[in-house]
């Protein structure tokens, strides 16, 4: 080549620049351009930012590996959609911090489930999966009933999102925690709530604390339905 | 007197990684975090430890290898595993 | 015991004492958590075929377990292998003393330990990141990097100490390894913590752009951490124990450079037909075929070093696990190209074909090559005149072998009928399986995987106990500390 590699043998600090270089270059060619490539982001309308209650169900999702056995990204395969739904887009996942598209499916893709399935449903299902799916390898999550959500800081995790780039606003910060409360009791006036989080679902804590379950049920049940693909665009899809 | 170098400046440094350790145990808000500051803490305890005890170990030996047989050249050993 | 190991050298050089303790430390520790991963793995699999095993709930539960096999496998086994090994290899090639003295290597050592009980135990307390291998908190991570940072300067500081003239071909692989893997962990782990005091961090990216980041450092874990690493120690110990030169110099250099090169555009290959821009999927396709080119020029390189020594597989059961490690990784690279064909990746995403091959990988090849290099150290580290049992020996190499035979046949049957089954449209044209009955149809398969797990671990718990008797029994009782001779070209480079 240009040099001999006897050059790169002899010199650790060539050698260790060499490399560094050399496995620099992959990386910046791919990853780079996503961020500057406008149609990388379809110019679809409707998504937006996760309500307090549904980012605190979120964690829980995280917390508990439920990426290891569900997937939440449809694919542009014709057996795919017709048995999840529209296939996932990028924008949906746009203020996922981190991303949850998973690599296994030991349990079906979850990109779409919301509103697939009642509330009650989901906490039956989430106490003990086999009573509702008898044949079912997912493991119970009883406890998270039993668990109090804990909120106390619940605008500082808005905050950190902002701080990554979801545009929540002072607005939504300020109200967090009461947000939060309101998508979880049935009897509050939710016009506040849906005005900033429109489609958000209310999972009612009735008469008790507000659990862990609830809130990731609030979470699963807003998956997947914030673009409205009947009012979607063929040009807003394509890239 | 390399070693000696290296005892003192990744001592040190471990000291430090031991005070930040128990002021983040101090200050946790979460149950990982309290873990991981006493974690370090402990860490830096037993290994400032086993760095002194070194450092004597070897002028220990040493000293005897001097009084056993005084034209016996010792060569550096290590003794633990 | 002392480990002062004097080298019969030239009269013009001196004796050089290596730093032996710290390797025989991560020896130990690299069996050790090989035990830990390979039973926690054969319990989740236990989970998959029997969920009652979940029993209790969350902290067995399989999404906090998976991780703890995941971690310990890599970066506990695998990773305590390579830093133990790396520190023994560039000491020997060099004929200099690790740089930086005990402390710093001793720091390296204990807080590596660190790191790893801290992450398997933050899963299980339920605090994940929920990215693939890189799972731990960002202060875990913080602290990885500064144990890193240290290692990196043991290694570099050694290589520039160093007597040969020339850097050996293993420690090439070791560097780039060394490197490569702080780049990927630094970038993969850009987050901001909610509180300086508290576990929790949000990502600094996120949907398609994260997802390739996580796969950009996923992929290129696989290739640095599990391939370049593992290459370095086969450049070692393959020559090493065949006691032969390696095949060629001239494909080292090219396969080296090219591996290095075209492993890190793979990543996307992770993400074909989902919301990843086609151009970034197409790109990751052509470089993982291009990928198959330098892997096996990797293969062969490590294979024909046996020319001329072939008859020692009959007697070396440490080489044995060697050159089948260099058989599987063969298998596995061209299994990697092959799935990276978006045709291809269409059926096997989301099933267990992608299991079946990370294991072909990890069991066959990196696993294997460990085996071999560990055979090869423990006698010699701890001085004593051979192995305990190589009749032992053997009997793990073909346990070990009928457990993966057995691990990825299974998941490759498996992983083809979910796909198979998940595309499938009966005569009206409506799909024919529900999810569930995928599910139903791979239950044997799991139960089959799982016994392949049961004897992969049977076949280490009788390393350990071969091993432990050859360090204690008095059959293999301390030899005396003799002249060693190199063969010709380790440490030299050149024809």
């Amino acid at each position: 080549m240009f040099i001999r590699h006897e050059t790169l043998e002899k010199n650790a600090f060539y050698l260790l620049v060499a490399a560094l270089v050399t496995v620099a270059i992959g990386g910046l060619v791919e990853i780079v351009p996503q961020f500057f490539i406008e149609n990388t982001i379809e110019n679809v309308k409707g998504v937006r930012p996760y309500s307090p209650l549904e980012l605190a169900g979120r964690n829980i999702y995280i917390r508990e590996g439920c990426y290891l056995c569900h997937s939440q990204q449809i694919r542009a395969l014709r057996d795919e959609v017709e048995r999840y739904g529209h296939y996932s887009l990028a924008a949906e996942s746009m203020y996922d911090h981190p991303f949850q598209w998973g690599s296994k499916r030991i349990g079906p893709d979850l990109a779409r489930v919301g509103g697939k399935y009642s509330n009650d449903w989901h906490y039956a299902h989430l106490r003990n999966p086999q009573s509702v799916v008898p044949e079912s390898l997912m493991p119970r999550y009883a406890f998270l009933e039993e668990t109090p959500l804990s909120y106390d800081h619940i605008a500082d995790d808005l905050r950190t999102n902002r701080a990554v780039g979801v545009p929540y606003t002072d607005e939504d910060i300020a109200n967090a925690r009461a947000d939060l409360e309101a998508q979880a009791d049935a009897n509050a006036n939710h016009d506040a709530l849906r005005k900033r989080y429109p489609k958000a679902v209310i999972v009612p804590a009735i008469g008790r604390t507000i659990t862990e379950m609830d809130a990731l049920i609030a979470y699963l049940q807003v998956l997947g339905t914030m673009v409205n693909f009947a009012d979607t665009s063929e040009e807003q899809l394509h890239r | 007197m390399e070693e000696d170098t290296s005892a003192v400046i990744v001592g040190v440094l471990m000291a430090v990684f031991g005070l930040a350790g128990l002021f983040l145990a101090a200050n946790a808000r979460d149950l990982e975090m309290s873990i991981f500051g006493f974690s370090l803490v402990a860490l830096a305890c037993f290994f400032i430890f086993g760095l002194i005890r070194r450092h004597y170990d070897r002028i220990e030996s040493l000293r005897v290898t001097a009084e056993v047989s005084p034209t016996t050249v010792s060569s550096t050993e290590n003794k633990q595993l | 015991m002392s480990a002062a190991e004097i080298t019969a050298v030239p009269a013009a050089r001196t004796a050089v004492v290596y730093n032996d303790a710290v390797v025989k430390k991560f020896v130990v520790a690299s069996i050790f958590w090989a035990v830990v991963a390979f039973l926690v793995g054969v319990f989740i699999a236990a989970e998959l075929a029997w969920p009652q095993l979940n029993f209790w709930p969350p902290y067995l539960n399989f999404g906090r377990i998976r991780p703890v096999h995941t971690s310990a496998a890599i970066f506990a086994f695998g990773g305590s292998a390579l830093l133990g090994t790396s520190f023994h290899v560039v000491q020997r090639t060099c004929r200099a003393r690790l740089f930086g003295g005990e402390a710093l290597a001793d720091f390296v050592f204990w807080g590596y330990q660190l790191f790893i009980v801290m992450a398997a135990l933050s899963y299980v307390l339920g605090f994940s990141k929920s990215r693939e291998y890189s799972e731990p908190e960002w202060h875990l991570i913080l602290w990885l990097v500064i144990v890193w940072v240290a290692y990196l300067t043991i290694f570099v500081g050694t290589l520039v100490k160093r007597e040969e003239p020339h850097i050996y071909v293993a420690n090439w692989f070791y560097l780039s390894f060394i490197l490569t893997i702080a780049m990927l962990v630094i970038v993969n782990n850009l987050a901001v913590p909610v509180s300086v005091f508290g576990a929790k961090s949000y990502s600094l990216f996120s949907g398609a752009q994260d997802a390739l980041v996580q796969w950009w450092y996923g992929h290129n874990a696989v290739g640095f951490f599990l391939t370049a690493g593992f290459l370095g120690m086969m450049y070692y110990f393959i020559p090493k124990a065949a006691n032969r030169p390696i095949y060629s110099y001239r494909l080292s250099i090219v396969h080296f450079w090219s591996l290095i090169f075209i492993y890190i555009w793979a990543g996307p290959h992770h993400l074909h037909w989902t919301a990843l821009p086609d151009w970034t999927q197409t790109l990751g396709m052509a470089f993982s075929v291009m990928l198959w080119m330098p892997s096996w020029g990797g293969m062969i390189n490590g294979l024909m070093t046996l020319s001329g020594a072939w008859d020692k597989l009959r007697t070396d059961p440490g080489l044995r696990f060697s050159v089948t490690a260099v058989g599987f990784y063969g298998m596995a690279t061209f299994e990697g190209p092959v799935m990276s064909v978006r045709t291809v990746n269409a059926l096997s995403h989301y099933t267990d074909w992608g299991i079946g091959h990370v294991h072909s990988g990890s069991l066959g090849w990196v696993a294997f090559i460990t085996f071999g290099a560990i055979y090869y150290l423990v006698p010699n580290l701890w001085q004593r005149k051979g192995l305990y049992s190589t009749r032992l020996a053997a009997w793990h190499y073909w346990i070990a072998t009928l457990g993966i035979v057995l691990y990825i046949t299974s998941m490759w049957v498996a992983g083809i009928m979910e796909g198979l089954m998940w595309r499938a449209y009966d005569a009206q044209g409506f799909l024919q399986y529900s999810f569930i009955d995928s599910i139903n149809a791979v239950h044997p398969l799991y139960v089959v995987r799982w016994l392949g797990g049961v004897f992969f671990l049977t076949g280490m718990l009788i390393m350990v106990y071969n091993l432990f008797m050859t360090v204690r029994s008095p059959s293999t009782a301390t030899r005396p500390v003799e002249a060693i001779e190199l063969p010709a070209a380790l440490g030299i480079a050149g024809e």
